[in-house]
C-alpha cells in the first residue's frame, strides 16, 4: 500500500513515530502522544491499530512483543528516515514563514 | 437468560452512519447487537440506554479463519482499554459501543480511516467482483467463439440467445460496485488529505443487486425456453444448493474447529468442486439415459438393417415427395425445430426405408425463418460460405460453391443452386423470401423447373 499520502505524515503518524523512539505498548502509546502535545492531539485506538499495522507492514516500525496484547513497537531506521524527512519539510514551511510572514509581522 | 430477536438489516457493508444510527435506536429501545450475520442481526435485550456504536473495518481475517483471530483480539483490547466494547464481530467487520458520551472517537485520522476502508473494499468487493467479471468475459468470450463457428445454430438457441444478456447484466453489476469504490477512494483520499474530512461512502449496492435479479429472471426465461425441460434446470439448482450449502456447512464447521484457514479454504472448495462435478456427471447420465431434451417424433414402426434397429418416424412435413413425383416407397419422415426469439430453423427429412425402398426420391430440406433481416443476411451467408470450396477431413477441397441463378420462377428475392466444379450443378437449392430461407437438397431425384417451382411454391412463406 502506502501509498503516495505517505509522502507526508498527518500529525496523528509524526506523534507515532515520534512516540516510538522509544518502546511502546498500544495503551502506552495513546497516553504518550497526549502528554507530548499537552492533550491537543489525541490518537483514537481504532486509528491507532491501523497506524501500527500499516507502519509494520511499511518497515517503518517494528513489533519486538511476541505475546499478544504485550506486543511493543519501536521505530526502525525506515521510520526514522521518515520522520526525518518530515522534519525537514515542517522546517523548511517554518523558514517559509518566517521569511515572509515573519519579516512583514516585524515593526 | 436475556431474550434474544433477529432484525432483517438490509444495508450496505459501507454504510456506516445508517449501522451506527440503526445499532444506537435498537439500545435505546433496549436491544443490544450480539451477533453480525449476512441479513440478519442478532440482538440481546438490555436496560433501554444511550450508547454510542462505532462501526470499523477489519481486513485480515477471511470467512476461513477461526474467529477471533489475534489481530482482532489486538485490536478489541485496544478500543476495550480506550473505554470502547466489542458488541459482536464478523471477520470484515468489529463493531464497538460504549456509554461514555465523552470518550475520544475510535477513528480520528481521516486520511487513515480512507485507507483502512479502501483495503477493506478491495478485499470485501473490488477483488471478488473483478474474479466474477472474469468469468462473465470467459462466457461472452465463448458465445462469441460459439457464434464465430456456427452462427445459425447459435442464432437459433434460445438459451444461448436469451442467456447472453445475463453475462452482459452480470458484467455491469460487476463494474458498479468497483467503480463507485474506486472513484469514493480518489474523492475521499483528497479531501482526507487535504481538508482534514471524511467523506462517506455512496456505494449503490441496490444496483447491482436489481442487475444480479433482473440476471437471474432472464436465465428462469431462458431455461423455460429451452429444448431442456425444466426438471433438468431444477436438477441442476438443486445441485448447485447441495454445492454451495454443503461448502458453507463444510466452511463453518472447520472454523469451528480451528482449522488454519488455508487448509480450510483448499478442504471446502474441493468439496464444493466434487459435489458439483459429481452432481453434473450424474444429471446428464440421467438426461442421456432417460433422452431429456430430445425432439419429440411420431414413431410409426421400426426396421432392422446389418443388426441394428431404426425406427421410423412420421413426422408431419410440409412438402413431401409425393407432393413432386408418383412414388410408392416407404418412407421415414422426421421434423426437427429449432426455435430462438431470433430464428427458428427447422430441419426436414424424408428418407426412404432401406433396403426395401433404396434409391426412392429423398428430400432434405432446412426452413430457416426470422424477423430480422440483419439475421437473414447472417444465415444466408453462412450458408454461402459453408458450400465455398468445402474442406473435407482428408484435406480433400471440394471445389463446390452456390452460384446465383434465376429466382422469378419461385417468386423468390434471390436463388442459388450448388455447383460442383467437376461435374457441374447439383440438385441443392437456396432459396431466399423476405424473412425465410430454405436450404433445399434432393437425392435420387433432379427436379424439373416445374417440380422445382412447385417445391418453391409449397415452401415459401404465405404471408
Amino acid at each position: 500500500m502506502p501509498r503516495e499520502r505517505f509522502k507526508t505524515l498527518t500529525e496523528q503518524m509524526f506523534y507515532l513515530l515520534l512516540c516510538l523512539q522509544e518502546e511502546c505498548r498500544g495503551m502506552e502509546i495513546l497516553e504518550k502522544v497526549r502528554q507530548m502535545t499537552g492533550g491537543r492531539v489525541s490518537i483514537g485506538s481504532g486509528t491507532l491499530y491501523d497506524l501500527l499495522e500499516q507502519f509494520t507492514a511499511e518497515g517503518w516500525i517494528e513489533a519486538t512483543g511476541a505475546l499478544r496484547g504485550r506486543r511493543r513497537y519501536r521505530i526502525t531506521g525506515k521510520g526514522a528516515a521518515m520522520l526525518a524527512k518530515e522534519y525537514e519539510r515542517l522546517r523548511e514551511q517554518i523558514r517559509d514563514y518566517e521569511r515572509y510572514a515573519g519579516k512583514e509581522a516585524q515593526p | 437468560m436475556n431474550r434474544t430477536k433477529r432484525l432483517f438489516v438490509p444495508l450496505s457493508i459501507y454504510d456506516q452512519q445508517a449501522m451506527e444510527t440503526l445499532l444506537e435506536k435498537q439500545a435505546a429501545q433496549g436491544w443490544l447487537l450480539s451477533k453480525i450475520g449476512g441479513w440478519f442481526w442478532t440482538f440481546t435485550e438490555i436496560q433501554p440506554q444511550t450508547l454510542q456504536f462505532a462501526v470499523t473495518y477489519f481486513s485480515k481475517a477471511t470467512e476461513y479463519d477461526a474467529l477471533p483471530t489475534d489481530a482482532q483480539k489486538d485490536k478489541e483490547d485496544l478500543c476495550a482499554g480506550s473505554g470502547w466494547r466489542l458488541a459482536a464481530r464478523r471477520h470484515d467487520i468489529q463493531v464497538f459501543y460504549t456509554a461514555d458520551a465523552d470518550v475520544l472517537p475510535l477513528e480520528t485520522d481521516p486520511v487513515v480511516r480512507v485507507a483502512s476502508l479502501y483495503r477493506a473494499m478491495v478485499r470485501l468487493t473490488i477483488r471478488p467482483r473483478l474474479f466474477t467479471l472474469v468469468l462473465c468475459l470467459f462466457w461472452l468470450g465463448k458465445y462469441w467463439l460459439d457464434f464465430r463457428h456456427d452462427a445459425i445454430g447459435f442464432l437459433s438457441d434460445s438459451f444461448d440467445i436469451l442467456s447472453l444478456p445475463v453475462w452482459f447484466l452480470l458484467l455491469l453489476a460487476c463494474l458498479v460496485e468497483p467503480i463507485a469504490c474506486l472513484a469514493w477512494h480518489r474523492r475521499a483520499g483528497r479531501a482526507a488529505e487535504e481538508g482534514g474530512l471524511f467523506l462517506s461512502p455512496r456505494i449503490p449496492a441496490r444496483v447491482s443487486w436489481i442487475l444480479v435479479a433482473v440476471a437471474i429472471l432472464l436465465l428462469c426465461l431462458a431455461a423455460f425456453g429451452s429444448p431442456l425441460p425444466p426438471q433438468w434446470y431444477l436438477g441442476w439448482l438443486l445441485i448447485c444448493a447441495a454445492a454451495i450449502g454443503g461448502g458453507t456447512w463444510l466452511r463453518k464447521r472447520l472454523r469451528e474447529k480451528e482449522y488454519p484457514a488455508g487448509l480450510n479454504q483448499a478442504v471446502t472448495g474441493l468439496m464444493v468442486l466434487a459435489v458439483y462435478t459429481v452432481g453434473i456427471v450424474v444429471l446428464l447420465a440421467v438426461s442421456l439415459g432417460s433422452h431429456l431434451g430430445q425432439p419429440d417424433h411420431v414413431v410409426a414402426g421400426s426396421y432392422e438393417q446389418n443388426g441394428r434397429t431404426y425406427e421410423i418416424y412420421n413426422d408431419p412435413l410440409p412438402l413431401v415427395a409425393e407432393d413432386l413425383t408418383e412414388t410408392d416407397a416407404r418412407y421415414s419422415r422426421r421434423a426437427t425445430a429449432y426455435t430462438s426469439p431470433l430464428l427458428q430453423q427447422s430441419l426436414y427429412e424424408q428418407s426412404p426405408v432401406v433396403p426395401q425402398s433404396a434409391g426412392a426420391p429423398t428430400l432434405r430440406y432446412t426452413i430457416y425463418d426470422t424477423d430480422f433481416a440483419f439475421v437473414q443476411n447472417i444465415v444466408v451467408q453462412q450458408l454461402l460460405d459453408e458450400h465455398q470450396d468445402e474442406v473435407y477431413e482428408d484435406g480433400t477441397v471440394f471445389q463446390d460453391s452456390y452460384s446465383a441463378i434465376d429466382p422469378a420462377p419461385y417468386g423468390a428475392q434471390a436463388a442459388y443452386q450448388l455447383q460442383w466444379s467437376t461435374s457441374g450443378p447439383i440438385p441443392q437449392y437456396l432459396l431466399c423470401w423476405p424473412g425465410r430461407v430454405v436450404e433445399l437438397r434432393f437425392a435420387y431425384l433432379i427436379p424439373n423447373e416445374e417440380q422445382l417451382a412447385k417445391a418453391a411454391g409449397i415452401l415459401a412463406p404465405t404471408d
